[in-house]
């Protein structure tokens, strides 16, 4: 039974305007957010569980690759169909199944847009934390298949920290749940290892996320430097002074030119480092605790310090940062993010040996990153269609991810390995190591047909 | 049996004498439901003890690890049992960096000496920073008003526990409300397989998205998947202020408007628990604390700021009134841990007093925490039997403690019942059950993993993956895994 067999097949499970196949569909489902590219041999668009379930069990049958995707914002290469096969898009399934406020879960369908979810939240009081940069775009099942972070993870920590169970598709077309509304329940915790497998393990059709009260008051401070140690060091700082604030944002100075140029969010052209520290909790207290913070801003040599005044101002102060990615394009077409992780007190080090890395091969780069949770995010800015620029683009990134390494970090933080990090995993991974993971990906996925080739690189 | 002598005797030439013991009193107190292992060792390095398991393995020995033995109540009988291999030894705290708020601690290493330490290290950030040194040199950068970090856990035990066993049992406690539970702070563990080989996963960082999250695998696979070395867990620095309030009521219903108030007015608790009178006459409280009269106690621990633990006081305190309590006393900062410490060993307390005590842990819905009070004790009052309970209010957890006295057929098939009533009230709510201490008479009368679920299936090809052999606690596990 050739593809186009396949094809018919798969028109009959989701109906024929379902399955893409025409030769531009193919190109834009070929790549993500990052430098890789591929090509699929078809592309469906279930809505249903069981559609999906249909599917899989076709191309088990078949021994096709199967890689489900949501917005492709990811950042690794996770989503591009490497050896061709079905890419099954679940944009589709978007619908928000419940909100269950007393038992403060909610439970959604993977294609649901994060922000969505977020903003419907909020109108009854309550939040959904994980807040990666590209929540305006990126889906709940991309989010537990990469494992997200963002800003706030700080302090709430990461997608995984709010993922209570999931319904799985299994490499045979069965469906299973995992976890679920109540907690402690007996077993592995299989939910943990699906959340940042990178759809490598099976396919995600429902997500119970853990919903929190939206904090009573939120206080966004903006703080300039002259230096980048300075910067850093306030970071550090502020924790060993007991406040863990649920952001601890910075941007260095090619970013915040960047950044100004496009977003006009108020930083000064000239400053050498951006830090943004937002608290959360309740009123009480809050005044007291930001004080604390400008005395510390002080002492580290702040030139200025601002405390956004309402939600607008806070807006504003927040725009920069999350608009900085799109921002660096007007300096260079393309950008290569590392988003290597240290131990906080690493910082200062690692992000000099950055900045070397860039001079040696005179690459631009800017950083932008999650200082409080050593998320390092160093752009490396440049123009894909200089093969030359390129290849010492890869050079760099492979030796920016060696420094993590080197400094008691790791490789991905939260973009995950995806292809693109794949020779690099040795950097953290021993072969015993990464035959476990091996094993954990036979366990769930025996005849290798989910997102082949990522994550997890083949024996030596 | 010359064969098993054997093969404990091939330990010798890799264990020196004081840490292989096989005469038979001593190894008796490491009988694992009730069935007796023929050794118990004492690894003093992960080298070591990695050596043990790949001896074990060539010889195919089962084995099960122990940590301080306060949590070997769970998990079915061992369908074989060679080996006890004890991490007592194994009680290093690798590394304390306040600074990055990690610690990295061997297995055996005891909850409360790492808590302990921790509380008296100094928040240093180590960053060069001339500008703050301090004249003698010091490394000091910040003017601190504050001291001390923790491991946001309060788990069972906590007088005894390990870390390895916190670990592996996914050992939580009241705090879990706000700080969340084991797998929410491990961070990076090393571990010896099945293989014999040590294997490393995540590391000191809280963002790792680096391959997968094997981390999670282990918390709570209870000894069956490997054994737990080392462990890096993330900390919080101590709160600035923490307190307690005890509140008394007559009646559940009081008890749990009370819990749903507080709940709805946006509070941020660390901890809200529902007892019944037996559970805190364990505590020893003063006659202040608690009255004389009264059978449910709502005790939340508030800690953060100053001004905001002191407003949540003062509206617990008001809720309280407005629901009936009928006794209120505030703890205070100094004997808030004391009470929560000693609240950890309520399950001791009472092992202590009562005998043949079944321990079962129930899950709800979060909201129905007067449900699940109700149905456990309507099931213990059903089936003659005394208890005690600690339910976690904000979690939808709730510990019942069955005291069955003399072991008889009546008393065994009385608790046997009780708990698969329980089972069924949990099913169908969506929950479950899982006994955590009862006789291995009783084990064999109860699923005590509770009712399966459809996720066994994956479960079960995870062990035959790293497992194949079936070395690793052996039958113990969920489905007999």
């Amino acid at each position: 039974m050739g593809i186009e067999d396949v094809i018919s097949r798969l028109k009959e499970i989701v109906g024929e305007e379902y399955v893409l196949t025409s030769d531009m569909d193919m190109t834009l489902y070929g790549y993500d957010a990052s430098q890789e590219k591929g090509r699929p041999d078809a592309v469906v668009l279930p809505d249903s569980t069981e559609a999906v379930s249909r599917v899989v069990s076709l191309a088990a049958e078949k021994g096709i690759a199967v890689i489900a995707r949501g917005s492709g914002t990811n950042l690794s290469g996770g989503t591009i169909p490497t050896k061709g096969g079905i890419v099954i898009h679940l944009s589709r399934m978007n619908r928000v199944l419940e909100i269950d406020l007393p038992n403060r879960t909610a439970t959604v369908e993977p294609g649901v847009i994060t922000l969505d979810l977020q903003n419907e939240l909020l109108k009854k009081g309550f939040v959904y934390v994980p807040d990666p940069a590209s929540q305006k775009v990126s889906t709940l099942g991309g989010n537990v298949g990469e494992n997200s972070g963002g800003p706030h993870c700080l302090k709430y920590g990461v997608t995984t920290n709010h993922v209570l169970g999931a319904e799985v598709v299994l490499y045979d077309g069965s469906v299973i749940w995992t976890g679920g509304t109540n907690q402690d329940n007996p077993g592995y915790d299989l939910t943990g290892l699906i959340v940042g497998s990178e759809g490598t393990l099976g396919i995600v059709t429902k997500v119970i996320l853990r919903i929190l009260p939206a904090p009573e008051a939120v206080m966004t401070m903006l703080a300039i430097y002259d230096t980048i140690e300075d910067a850093s060091n306030t970071v550090s700082a502020i924790i060993a002074e007991g406040i863990v604030p649920a952001t601890l944002e910075m941007m260095d100075s090619v970013i915040i030119k960047a950044v100004e140029e496009s977003v006009h969010a108020g930083y000064p052209l000239d400053a050498a480092a951006v830090l943004i520290i937002e608290l959360d909790g309740l009123y009480d207290g809050m005044e007291r605790q930001t004080e604390k913070i400008v005395g510390i801003c002080k002492r580290h040599n702040v030139r200025r310090f601002q405390v956004a005044k309402d939600e607008t101002e806070r807006a504003r102060l927040w725009a920069g940062r999350k608009g900085a990615f799109g921002a660096v394009t007007r300096l260079k077409p393309s950008y290569m993010v590392c988003d290597g992780t240290v131990p906080r007190t690493k910082l200062p080090d690692v992000l000099n040996r950055v900045m070397e890395v860039g001079g040696k091969y005179g690459l631009l780069i800017g950083n932008v990153f999650h200082a409080g949770d050593g998320n390092l995010h160093p752009l490396i800015l440049f123009d894909e269609r200089d093969e030359e620029e390129l290849a010492k683009v890869r050079k760099a990134t492979s030796e920016i991810l060696r420094i993590c390494a080197e400094a008691g970090g790791t490789i991905s933080g939260e973009h995950g390995i995806g292809i693109e990090k794949l020779q690099e995993m040795p950097l953290i991974f021993s072969e015993a190591d990464l035959e476990v993971m091996r094993r954990v990906k036979r366990a769930f996925d025996p005849e290798g047909i989910f997102n082949p080739g990522k994550v997890v690189p083949g024996p030596a | 049996m010359a064969d098993d002598f054997h093969a404990v005797d091939l330990f010798r030439r890799i264990a020196r004498d004081d840490q292989l013991i096989t005469d038979r009193q001593r190894v008796s107190g490491y009988a694992v439901d009730g069935i007796l292992p023929k050794a118990v060792l004492f690894p003093e390095s992960i080298e070591q003890l990695a050596g043990m398991v790949r001896l074990a393995s060539q010889e195919n020995l089962a084995l099960v690890p122990w940590g301080s033995g306060s949590k070997m109540g769970i998990g079915n009988p061992p369908s074989r049992l060679d080996l006890v291999l004890c991490t007592e030894r194994l009680k290093s705290i690798i590394d304390m960096d306040t600074a990055n708020l990690t610690v990295t601690v061997q297995a055996g290493a005891r909850f409360r000496e790492v808590q302990q330490a921790l509380a008296g290290e100094e928040n240093r950030c180590y960053l060069p920073v001339g500008d703050f040194a301090e004249p003698g040199g010091g490394k000091i950068c910040s003017n601190r008003a504050h001291k001390g970090c923790f491991i946001p856990l309060w788990p069972l035990h906590a007088s005894t526990a390990t870390m390895g066993g916190i670990i592996a049992a996914k050992s939580s406690g009241p705090m879990r409300l706000l700080y969340g539970q084991p797998r929410d702070l491990l961070l990076g563990v090393r571990y010896v397989a099945a293989t014999g080989e040590v294997i490393g996963m995540g590391g000191k960082t809280v963002k790792n998205v680096s391959g997968y999250d094997i981390c999670k695998l282990l918390v709570g696979s209870a000894g069956s998947l490997g054994i737990l070395c080392e462990m890096t867990l993330r900390l919080l620095p101590l709160p600035e202020s923490r307190n307690t309030g005890l509140f008394f009521f007559n009646g559940l219903e009081e008890a749990s408007d009370f819990v749903e108030a507080f709940f709805r007015s946006g509070m941020f608790p660390a901890a809200v628990e529902i007892i019944n009178r037996r559970a805190w006459e364990t505590l020893a409280l003063q006659e202040a604390e608690a009255p004389k009269a009264g059978k449910y106690l709502v005790a939340v621990a508030l800690e953060g700021f100053a001004e905001a633990v002191d407003r949540m006081a003062s509206e617990a305190g008001r809720m309280a009134r407005e629901s009936h309590a009928i006794h209120e006393h505030l703890l205070g900062n100094e004997a808030h841990g004391l009470f929560w410490d000693s609240y950890s060993n309520i399950a001791s307390y009472l092992y202590e007093t009562e005998s043949n005590t079944a321990s079962i842990k129930m899950s709800y819905p979060i909201s129905r925490y007067g449900a699940i009070i109700r149905d456990a004790e309507g099931a213990a009052e059903e089936y003659q039997l005394g208890y005690a309970f600690t339910a976690h209010a904000g979690s939808g957890i709730c510990y019942l403690h069955l005291f069955m006295g003399r072991e008889s057929p009546d008393t065994l098939e009385r608790a046997a019942g009780a708990i698969r009533k329980l089972m069924g009230c949990c099913g169908r709510a969506g929950g479950n059950v899982i006994v955590q201490k009862a006789l291995p008479k009783l084990k064999q009368m109860v699923p005590v993993w509770g009712l399966p679920r459809e996720d066994l299936v994956v479960m079960k090809r995870i062990k035959e993956e790293m497992d194949s052999q079936g070395i690793f606690s052996p039958g113990r596990f969920v489905g007999g895994i």
